[in-house]
Order: C-alpha cells, then structure tokens, then sequence
C-alpha cells in the first residue's frame, strides 16, 4: 500500500522502525484497545500506508472504509462522529498516527483517550521503565486529570441498567407522547427491563400479542391506527389498549434474539414512519451491545474479555497506583509488597523522600472495584503530589508541609467528587523524620499501622479517628505524633491483607499479623514480607484472593550502613577446650582497636559473655559433641563493636530462658542473663539452612570506654 | 586435677589451680574437690591464681558451697582477681558468698565464728 496522507511524513521503513510500530500496536492492543471497546471507540494505528483496526468496534464507518478514503483519519469524519488524531513521533519526527473515533457527545471521553494514548507512545518513546512513566504522570496533571475523567465515564458506564434506561429515554424522545418498553426475553418470558413513561408490566409469555409476534417473526411490526389493534392483543398486551400508533423492533445479536424494544403513542400525531423505525433499530442494537456485553462480562468470568480487564488492571497498578520504595534513605529500609487480585482494586501507596532523613509514605485503598476504582486510586494518588507542591510553593522558606496539611487539602479538592462518585478512600498518610526520630500520621479511616517497639519487644496499633477522604469537603485532618528508636519496624497494609479468609471463614484479622511482624521484626523487611506473604498463604489455603493484598514494611536502621574499621574471623571447634582460644580471640579485638583500647573491666566482661556464649553452644546447641564448627566474627566500628557467633546447632529459643536466680539455689543458668548485661544488643537468629547466629554489639562510649550495666540495652530475637 | 590443700588448724584452704575455671575444667575441678569436701567442714577457696571464671566455674563453686552447708560445714572465698570479682557481683553472688581480700582473713574469720 503506498498511500498516504500528504500531511504524513513517513521516514524509510527500517527494522527499527518496524519493532516501533509493533511495539506501539502491542502495548495500545494491551491498554488502550480493551478500554476503547468498553467505551464504545474506534482506535486505529496508522503507520506505513498501513491502518490496524485495534479496536474496530466504534460503529465508525471508517472501519470499513478502503485505506485510501478513511475520512476520520483525513479530519473529516462522518457526521455524527467526530475523531481525534495523535501523531506518533519518536525523536521529534512523526512516524504514524493514530485515529480516535466516536460519537460527537463522546467528545470528553475521546480527549481523555486521547491523553492516555500520547502517554503510551510517548512512554514506549521513551523506551523507559515504568518508573519513568509514573514519573511523567506525576508531573502532568493534566494527564492525570483526563484519567480522571475515564473514571467518571467508566463507572457511570459500568451499570448495563443506566444504559438501557437511557435507551429507553431516547427512543421516547423520538416525538411528543411516546411510552417505550424495553422487554427482555428468559426462557420463554418476557420481562421489562426498563420503561418510560409507563408503570413495568409484569412478566408475560414471549409467544403472545404484538411483540410475540415481532420474536417470532424476527422483524419489525409497526401498526398505525387503533383499529387494527384487535381486542386479543388489547387482552393480552393492555398497555396497548389506548394506543394508537406501535412499533416494535426486535433486539437481537447475530447470536440470537435478546428482545423486543417497544414504543407506543396514545393521541395519533402521525403515523410511525421510516425516521422512527430507522432510529428503533438503532437503539435495539444499542440496547442489545449493552445486554450483550453485560451476559458476557458476568457469564465468561475466565474469558478473554476479564482477562483483557485484568491486564489493564495490572498496568493501571503498576504504573499509576504503586509507587518505588526509595533506596537511598540514610536511616530507614523500605519493602511493599502486592499481591494483585483477580479483579483489581484500587489499593496505591507511594514515596515521597524530602531530605535523606525525612520521607513520606502514603498508603490508599478506594472503596469499589475494578477499572474505576483504579482510576480513582491513580487519581488520589497524584493528588497528594499535586498537594504537595501547591503547598510548598505558598510555603515561605522550605518549610515542609505538615501531613495533616496536605491531607485536607487533598480531601478539599477530591471530596465533591467522591461524593458524586458515591466513592470514598482510606488513606494512612505517615512521615518519617528520621533526625527527630518521630513519625507523624494521618490516619483517614485506613487500617492501624502496626508499630513494632525492637527495645520493649512489643507491638502497638496506631491509629487515628479522621474521616476517609470524600466524606466531608470541611473535615479538618489531624495528625497524631508516635516516637519510634533504632531497629522498630512499621507495618502498614490494605484490609485486603488482613480480611484474607481461612477455611472457615475467619478473617487474617490485625491481630495475626501484630504477632507475625512481633516474631519476625528482627529481619529485613523483605524477609519479614516474604513472611507475611506465605503466612497469609498457609492461613487462606489459596494463591489467589479476592482483594489486593498491599504491604509496606519500614524498619529503622543506623544511619549508615557503613564498612566496619576492622573484621577478624576465628573458627574453632565445639571442643569446650577451645574456649580459651575464643577469649583470647575476644581480647585481641578489644585491645587492637584503631581508637584507644577497651578498658580491663570491659574487655574482661565481653570475653566472659562471648565465653558463655560459645559454651552454651558446645553444652547446648552441639549437646556436647566435641567435633563440630563454631564461627566467631568480629567487626569494629567507631563506635561499637558487633561479634556474631554462628553454629549448625539445634534451635535456639531466647524466650524459654528461665531468669537466673540470685539466692545461690541453682548452680547454673546464668549464661544468657550474663551475655545480656554485658552486650548494648544480643540478637539471635537462626536462617533456613539451620545456621544459628548470636549478634552481639556493644556501644563504645567515648571516655567511659564503654556503657554501664542497665542503659541502652536490648534483647531481640 | 591437682589440688594444693593445706591444713591450718581446723580450717583446710585450697588454692584453686591454673589461670581459669570454665566449662572446659569445671567438671575435673567438681571431682577432684570432691574428697576435701567430704572430710573438712571449714574450708578457704584460694582464688588468686584464677584469672578468669565462667558461669560453669561459679556453678562448681556452688555446688561446694551448698554440699558444705549441707553437712553444717562452711566456704569462705578469698585473693579473688577482679574479673572474678567482676562476675561475682554480675550475678549477685558477692551476696551468698562470704569473700575476704586475703586467705588469712578467711582463716580468721573461721576462727572468729567458732
């Protein structure tokens, strides 16, 4: 094919630019065409002479035009349409173009198809990740808006009923005094789904009177004039009884008859001619796409058509809904986590890091489901950046915005039309300044965020009494203060997460997960996440759930992770004989230290603890067999020392250590309470291959030479 | 084990042998003071030669003392270094014990209460 538009400047076709245009195709098949078909458009790729319908279903008779006389794609549309053009450009020249078509009242639909296609071309353009595209999307709220705007639409869209209502409206807006009837056929029953201007009649037999005879028939029955309606039909259809002109289409897909869409006038104002009968048959294959589309959508849950929907879930996710945990904090570790379900919903979290010590998680969960939901979600979310910057921008100096600042904020913009939307969301917005070691929380109607304590090895739930957002337009958010120390861990989830059901139907529930991030805190977040995950897994018995499950895990770290000045190893043998060996090695680390070297008394006491650590390895974990590996690993930093010991022993458990007693009644048990008073830290942990590991550190006080008894001090698992 | 026991009148003083008593000779030590135990009442534990005792050590030195107050016999502990001094008092059992600086306050003190 050789045509082409004159305004089109195609540069020589090349391998290139051919896995462009394929590109282009595959990833406006995957998230543009399935939402242009829901919407009723045309979408078309128009690159090398060549058109692609990829969504053809747009009743645009372009669709069926040769290539050569495709009025949209030329700016002239068909009347009644009208059509939008994007041209596709990669390193600023245009390379193809794409064709929007709809009806002339889709008008704001095909602008915010318009949007979300540019941002797919100018996406795959960019050839960049999706972080990229988030980041593209932050920054154009206009596109955000117009995203917006399609969920609005769509869920306006997603009730069949609304539809057909309107259906019916339209057909009795044809001409003064027309009563309309949408009737749809069951199992040989009639029954109507939506009506105007006449109270629903009850269900009848689809093989009587005038519209049975249009089912039968397969045609259209238009009766001018009350005397040809005979007393059988007034007996058997008496809505027809005063009626002096009818017409009835059937509405059937090439699958079958669906239906009938009756229409009727009491006071004679001219006979139902070809202008009416041309526009029923419209409006019956309007009627049967919609009854159509909603027998496939609730029938073929594992079709095609949910798949596409899921798809389009997932990319709406990824790309609009979940933000990149930062990784270059000084000071925190971040890990989300999400388990898309079968039908998305509108779950979204995202980052924002101020300085390298202060950062924002906000966490979001929309009420509804699906496409819309999502939307919602994506639009919530770019509301708190939009928020964000309109404040800072008002703000003198750079004073950081205050959470609760922003939260009602956002809340004032979006509230109205969440209202309208009959939506609403919860939102946990959390910041985590990390100098003042303190996090504020705006808590609007979201799950409690769990605060695990790493000192008091206990578990609080935060939470806050504030609205959801788009319950109020005036509600005035207000942010509670938590303190938070070195090691705790903050949880924060979507009720997805916690409303996973077991067997028996009992929910996850808050208080599983408290004890899950209780036992499991002392690991990285991304382990402690892998925890929840299969926890939650084992719990329900299933792979799959019916909603999102979202997860953000923050554990407070030191502020650098930094190199330790000196590391040394000494590996010996589980022969009690050794322990000397290990003193020793414990005493060497202590006097080599690049910084004055450790006092006597507290050299002394850290030998005595690593001492009664590897004995209670060699007794206890070895049960005394001389001939297996004890690892000790020693590493110094500027301001504490961390010695490990490591065994392939059985399991320790910290927290059946009985107290000791101090009234010379027992001989023994005073191991682990002295390994305790003489490390800052003792952390035990044992990893999947069976390895248990002792993590003990002891702070270096300039002066003192080390901490005394009973300040600073920890016992983790 | 070794054990150097002298007699000075009815109170019999052991000097604990070699630089450290910790799991790998507590045991030994358990068996070796085993006798004394079993023929004197007043008994002195010279630690000065030790420089450094774990928590298996002070469970042998425990034990003696309970088996003494057992029989209506006594332990008196006494030239404790400190790292040694150091655990006692980490777990209270400066407390229980009865600790003199020297073996000749010990001695005494065994004189006094009699």
């Amino acid at each position: 094919m050789s045509v082409q538009s004159p305004e089109i400047a195609i540069p020589i076709t090349s391998a290139a630019q051919a896995e462009f245009d394929h590109q282009i195709i595959e990833e406006l098949s995957r998230v543009a065409a399935p939402l242009a078909e829901h919407l009723g458009l045309a979408l078309g790729h128009f690159a090398r002479g060549q058109i692609v319908w990829l969504a053809p279903d747009g009743h645009c008779p372009c669709v069926h035009a040769t290539e050569e006389l495709i009025p949209c794609l030329n700016g002239a549309p068909p009347e009644g349409r009208r059509s939008e053009i994007i041209d596709v450009l990669t390193e600023g020249k245009s390379v193809g173009k794409i064709v929007l078509c709809g009806r002339v009242q889709d008008a704001p639909v095909l602008l915010s198809m318009r949007r979300l296609v540019e941002l797919i071309i100018h996406q795959i353009d960019l050839q960049k990740d999706q972080e990229a595209l988030l980041q593209e999307l932050s920054a154009s709220w206009d596109s955000l808006a117009a995203v917006y705007e399609i969920s609005s639409d769509l869920r306006w869209l997603e009730s069949p009923q609304e539809l057909l209502d309107r259906i019916v409206s339209r057909a009795t807006a044809m001409r003064e005094g027309l009563r309309a009837i949408l009737w749809l056929e069951q199992g040989g029953q009639l029954e109507p789904v939506a009506v105007k201007n006449v109270a629903p009649p009850a269900p009848r037999s689809a093989h009587v009177g005038l519209v049975g005879k249009a089912l039968k028939e397969q045609r259209e029955i238009v009766i001018n004039g009350r005397a040809r309606l005979t007393a059988a039909i007034e007996e058997l259809e008496p809505e027809l009884r005063t009626a002096a002109n009818v017409a009835i289409t059937p509405v059937a897909t090439r699958q079958g008859l669906l239906g009938a869409l009756e229409v009727w006038q009491e006071d004679d104002q001219g006979a139902f001619d070809s202008r009416i009968t041309r526009l029923m048959e419209t409006l019956a294959l309007q009627a049967a796409m919609v009854i159509e589309n909603d027998r496939l959508h609730r029938a073929l849950i594992e079709s095609e058509r949910l798949r596409q929907q899921v798809e389009i879930g997932s990319k709406i996710q990824q790309t609009l809904l979940l933000g990149q945990p930062p990784r270059d904090l000084q000071g925190a570790h971040i890990a989300a986590l999400t388990i898309p379900s079968q039908r998305i919903d509108g779950d979204f979290y995202d980052f924002i890091t101020h300085r390298q010590h202060c950062f924002d998680v906000i966490i979001g969960d929309v009420m509804g489901k699906g496409i819309p939901a999502a939307l919602l979600g994506a639009a919530t979310k770019s509301h708190f950046l939009r928020a964000m910057s309109q404040l800072i921008s008002v703000a003198s100096g750079a004073k950081l915005p205050r959470p609760d600042e922003i939260v009602t904020l956002v809340n004032a913009e979006l509230a109205e039309r969440l209202i309208r939307l009959e939506s609403f969301v919860t939102v946990c917005y959390a910041r985590f300044d990390l100098e003042r070691r303190q996090l504020d929380l705006v808590d609007c109607g979201h799950t409690k965020t769990i605060h695990l304590h790493s000192e008091k090895g206990t578990t609080t739930l935060l939470q806050g009494d504030s609205m959801p957002l788009g319950f109020s337009k005036s509600e005035q958010y207000e942010q509670l203060s938590f303190p938070f120390q070195i090691g705790d861990v903050f949880v924060f989830y979507s009720d997805g997460l916690t409303e996973a059901r077991n067997a028996s139907g009992d929910f996850f529930g808050e208080q599983r997960l408290a004890e899950l991030v209780h036992a499991h805190g002392d690991q990285s977040p991304e382990a402690l996440i892998e925890d929840i995950r299969s926890a939650i897994v084992a719990f329900s018995g299933s792979e799959t759930f019916a909603d999102d499950l979202t997860c953000v895990v923050i554990k407070i770290g030191r502020e650098t992770e930094e190199a330790p000045l000196a590391h040394s190893e000494l590996e010996i043998s589980s022969d009690l004989s050794n322990l000397g060996r290990a003193r020793a090695f414990v005493r060497e680390v202590c006097q080599d230290l690049s910084r004055p070297p450790l006092d006597e008394d507290h050299t002394h006491q850290l030998e005595l603890a690593v001492n009664e650590a590897a004995s209670n390895i060699m007794r206890h974990a070895y049960g005394g067999r001389p001939d297996q590996p004890i690892q000790i690993e020693a590493d110094v930093f500027a301001d504490r020392i961390v010695i490990r010991l490591s065994d392939w022993g059985v399991a320790f458990d910290p927290d059946q250590v009985a107290p000791p007693r101090f009234d010379g009644s027992q001989e023994g048990g005073f191991g682990w309470f002295i390994i305790t008073q003489s490390f800052d830290e003792v952390k035990y942990a044992r990893d999947e291959q069976g390895k248990n590991c002792i993590c003990l550190t002891k702070y270096l006080h300039s002066g003192k030479g080390g901490s005394d008894h009973g300040t600073e001090r920890r016992t983790d698992r | 084990m070794e054990l150097n026991v002298e007699q000075i009148g009815d109170v019999t003083v052991v000097v604990l042998p070699g630089e450290s008593l910790d799991a790998s000779n507590a045991a030994e030590f358990k068996q070796a003071i085993a006798t004394v135990l079993e023929k004197h009442a007043k008994v002195v534990f010279d630690m000065s030669q030790l420089r450094f005792v774990d928590s298996s050590g002070l469970g042998a030195i425990l034990s003696c003392l309970r088996q003494l107050n057992a029989r209506g016999g006594d332990l008196k502990l006494c030239g404790m270094t400190k790292p040694v001094r150091a655990l006692f008092e980490l777990v209270r059992m400066h407390r229980i014990f009865d600790i003199y600086n020297t073996r000749d306050e010990a001695i005494g003190a065994f004189q006094l209460a009699a």
